[in-house]
């Protein structure tokens, strides 16, 4: 795990690069999914971290999986943080670099977790209703997790809103095992 | 006395004998014998009477602080016998007292070992109720443990199978209805 300093200054240099292109908000959107896709799996997370695999593989295996996807500046990103021998450190890359960007319009990032691909008006709202819960504006990065079976779960900061239906079975869970 | 005694051994010389005559002196010879013996007899009745009768009383006295120190003796060896008596009472009392507080100690030191045995019985009965308690207690947390995950596992196979699109939609909305309803 990379030092806090390291993750600020490619966090920072990348955010300088997207705003270089005037793309700072769907260059961070992307590769905060990039990040979470790298965080859930784990043959990808190992193979792109693999001392053995060559430099010209890896590249290959990110390109395969984002070309046509991403925008090529947040592919050339991603490729440049692997070939740089910090694939494991793009999830805190991506996150601060969401934090900076966010920070820049004073909000805050909202991960907001569900089971499927949400509309632009369902975000709308979310990113409305998380603002008057907690108190800050936020703008939301939305990831898919099918783990969750149902429902969200949002993240602001240090606050965590689970509202899903793994969290509610896991109550369930806890209740019987408390009788 | 004397002369009585010459009339008798003259008397049995005569018989023995044949004549008292043949033993016995002239009438003077008899008178100033008689007289001679009177003379000595008086000389030592003065002279040795005082001697005679300090002998006597010494003798007495002799006797006396024999008889006393007897008698002395006799008290100081009844007065002895009666400590003896009164000591071999005593040894007795000691003994009896000794056994009888033997007999306590014994008792005493048994009632001791017998509550100490209960109490450590009680205790390993304690404990032996408090195992098995906490034994049943482990197994109903694995059963419920056990029946939990089996319950959950079971829902969440139903919800992943049973929640469509519309449901998951539903579900967010109604999450940020939640939210929207939240104190600020």
């Amino acid at each position: 795990m990379a030092s806090p300093d390291l993750v600020h200054g490619y966090a920072a240099g990348m955010l300088e690069v997207a705003r270089a292109e005037g793309m700072i908000d769907r260059v961070s959107d992307e590769l905060y999914r990039v990040a979470r896709a790298l965080e859930t799996s784990t043959e990808l997370r190992l193979a792109l971290s693999d001392p053995r695999l060559p430099l010209d593989r890896k590249q290959g295996i990110v390109e395969d999986l984002l070309g046509g996807r991403v925008l090529p500046l947040t592919l050339n990103l991603v490729s440049f943080v692997v070939a740089a021998g910090r694939s494991s450190d793009l999830p805190a890359i991506a996150d601060r670099l969401a934090e900076r960007a966010a920070a820049e319009r004073d909000r805050a990032v909202a991960e907001v977790r569900t089971t499927f691909e949400l509309d632009e008006e369902t975000v709308r709202r979310l990113a409305a209703s998380l603002s008057r819960a907690t108190g800050k504006q936020v703008e939301v990065k939305t990831v898919v997790d099918p783990s969750l079976l149902g429902g969200l779960v949002a993240t602001v900061g240090d606050t965590v809103i689970d509202g899903s239906l793994r969290h509610r079975l896991e109550g369930l869970r806890q209740a019987l095992q408390r009788r | 006395m004397t002369f009585f005694m010459l009339q008798v051994m003259a008397q049995e010389a005569e018989e023995t004998s044949g004549g008292i005559n043949l033993i016995l002196p002239d009438t003077d010879e008899l008178i100033a014998g008689i007289v001679a013996f009177l003379i000595v007899f008086g000389f030592i009745w003065f002279k040795g009477r005082h001697w005679i009768g300090r002998l006597l009383a010494a003798r007495q006295e002799a006797v006396t602080s024999r008889l006393n120190e007897a008698e002395q003796a006799k008290v100081e060896a009844e007065t002895l016998l009666v400590e003896r008596r009164k000591e071999v009472a005593g040894a007795q009392d000691e003994a009896n007292r000794i056994v009888e507080e033997g007999r306590r100690s014994a008792e005493a030191i048994r009632a001791e070992i017998l509550a100490k045995a209960k109490a450590e019985s009680d205790e390993t009965a304690r404990r032996s109720r408090e195992g098995i308690e906490a034994d049943r207690e482990r197994a109903s947390e694995q059963v419920r443990d056990l029946v939990a995950v089996l319950s959950l596992e079971l829902a969440q196979q139903v919800v992943a199978g049973s929640v469509d699109a519309d449901s998951q939609q539903a579900l967010v909305n109604r999450y940020i209805d939640e939210l929207e309803g939240m104190p600020h």
